[in-house]
């Protein structure tokens, strides 16, 4: 049965008033994570105050977008129907060289090609009625 | 000095299709079979703590509770910690009876989640769990935050999909012998390894149900069990261990989690360790979660449990009986209360009522339980008198 008028929408992207920088450079295709300069730490997600000191004077630095596989699944039944046109996809954990880590789905693969530790870069899904673009990756 | 608490009363509903039933008819068969199984009335009950429902999702389901059974407690309240909830009821009810609070704590958890959310249930929970801005835009599901952990899990200290399967069949084969269990047919471990894939490496038949069922335990202080029908169960210790809430925030390893603080400290508190534990009941939302945590919480050493899954050593009979009633994976998965009737079992197990499924000589029992994504955890150890 094919239903094009009543196509569920994927989860839309509200970005908070600490996220909304995140979402705004993602837009212009560059990836940032937050930088504590007192403790000299990467944070991810993103928090209203660093996650070592519990202060807030946390700022952005923005990542080469290289890093690597952690781990993943290749998920074939999805949360709900708006993800049944893209199974079976991947998802994963992805370790940034700036020692942080985001989830994306690996992009541009045959899922049996993935492996743990398979070096990966950012890419930037621009997906149809989101107003920000998604950072993913695919095989560096 | 502090006053000791016990385990007087346990109930579980059947499990499984409950037609006509609601959330709160769940919680009101529990309530009552509880305070019957102790020898109490209702009247006797003087503290009630209750879960969340996802079919009844009210921001006081306590006192909805009350109000419909038509009692009017010293103590009431509500915790919402997923998974964990379960054991953490029966945690803070032992608190408020050994600080002197109350003298007969009513825990209940249950829900209708088949006949309450219908085909939905599964997105309904999925829903519930992911990071809005981090997790949900990429598709993520409870079972492939699962199996993120397993396939890493798998990588680093070798557990297989062989592993797995076991542990399903091992659930399977105990949940066989409870009359109330919601799985009624045996499975192997070829049907496990040909079930439907849900997110790799995790097949449909290990993951835990979606069940209709509620539970009940009644903690009461230890001065009172002269007057209790039942023979006490003591909570020996208990703890929690905390660290995050979405996967990708976890300790970064993704082998070290929560369970390992919260079984160290009820250990600690009951001056025993893993090793002495005749009977081990530990939250299976998947066949991974419970092998995992099995070798995080010092039953087995690092890709151990796998090969002790496929010995038999989780079975009645085996060297650590495990999930006696079946677990979430066969028994059944009902919110909170699936997690209660681990520690359900557990007591049955001490109290020697577990008729066909009946472990020799228990005289410790563990009980765990674990909500979110590993991120919430409550151990107890449970035992006679």
């Amino acid at each position: 049965m094919t239903n094009t008028i009543q196509k569920p929408h994927k989860p839309a992207i509200h970005p908070k008033p600490h996220t909304q920088a995140y979402w705004d450079a993602a837009n212009e295709e560059r990836l940032l994570y937050q930088f504590c300069e007192h403790c000299q730490l990467p944070q991810f997600v993103p928090g209203t105050v660093c996650r070592s000191c519990y202060k807030d004077n946390i700022g952005w630095r923005e990542s080469t977008g290289k890093g690597e596989v952690f781990t993943f699944s290749i998920i074939h039944r999805g949360p709900n129907a708006s993800f049944k046109d893209d199974t079976p996809y991947t998802l994963a954990l992805i370790d940034l060289e700036e020692d942080f880590r985001i989830t994306a789905n690996i992009f541009n693969c045959l899922p049996e090609s993935i492996y743990i530790g398979m070096p990966v870069k950012v890419i930037f899904e621009d997906r149809e009625g989101s107003d920000y673009k998604i950072p993913q990756v695919e095989p560096a | 000095m502090a006053k000791k608490a016990i385990i007087s009363g346990i109930y579980n509903t059947r499990v499984g299709v409950l037609e006509g039933s609601t959330c709160m008819s769940i919680h009101t068969e529990s309530g009552i079979g509880a305070v019957t199984d102790a020898g109490l009335s209702l009247g006797d009950i003087d503290g009630v703590l209750t879960a969340y429902a996802t079919t009844l999702p009210h921001i006081m389901l306590g006192s909805v509770f009350c109000e419909d059974i038509g009692i009017r407690p010293k103590h009431l309240s509500s915790i919402s910690m997923g998974g964990a909830t379960g054991t953490m009821l029966i945690q803070e009810a032992a608190a408020l009876v050994e600080a002197g609070y109350c003298n007969h704590v009513l825990c209940v958890a249950g829900d209708n989640r088949i006949t309450g959310h219908g085909a939905d249930a599964v997105s309904v929970i999925s829903s519930m769990v992911g990071h809005p801005e981090f997790e949900n835009p990429h598709g993520i599901t409870v079972p492939a935050s699962y199996a993120l952990v397993a396939q890493r899990y798998m990588h680093e200290y070798g557990l297989t999909n062989e592993h797995f399967a076991a542990a399903a069949v091992t659930c399977r084969k105990h949940a066989l012998l409870h009359p109330d269990a919601h799985m009624k047919k045996p499975i192997t471990i070829e049907a496990v390894l040909n079930s439907k894939m849900i997110a790799e490496p995790l097949h449909i038949l290990d993951c835990c149900l979606i069940s209709d069922g509620g539970g009940a335990v009644i903690v009461s202080a230890a001065e009172t069990a002269d007057d209790l029908r039942k023979k006490p169960v003591t909570i020996l210790g208990s703890g929690q261990g905390h660290t995050h809430e979405h996967i990708m925030m976890a300790p970064k390893s993704l082998d070290n989690f929560g369970c390992k603080f919260s079984a160290e400290a009820a250990f600690q508190k009951a001056g025993v360790t893993p090793s002495d534990i005749d009977v081990a009941e530990i939250y299976d939302c998947f066949t991974s979660t419970l092998l995992i945590q099995l070798e995080s919480m010092g039953f087995f050493e690092r890709g151990e449990s796998g090969v002790a899954a496929l010995n038999g050593d989780l079975e009645i009979g085996g060297s650590l009986p495990t999930n006696t009633h079946g677990g979430l994976l066969s028994f059944g998965s009902s919110g909170a209360a699936g997690g209660m009737w681990h520690a359900i079992e557990a007591v049955r197990q001490l109290r020697g009522e577990a008729q066909y499924r009946q472990v020799k000589d228990v005289e410790l029992a563990f009980a765990h339980n674990q909500g979110g994504i590993f991120s919430a955890h409550c151990s107890l150890v449970l035992g006679k008198g």
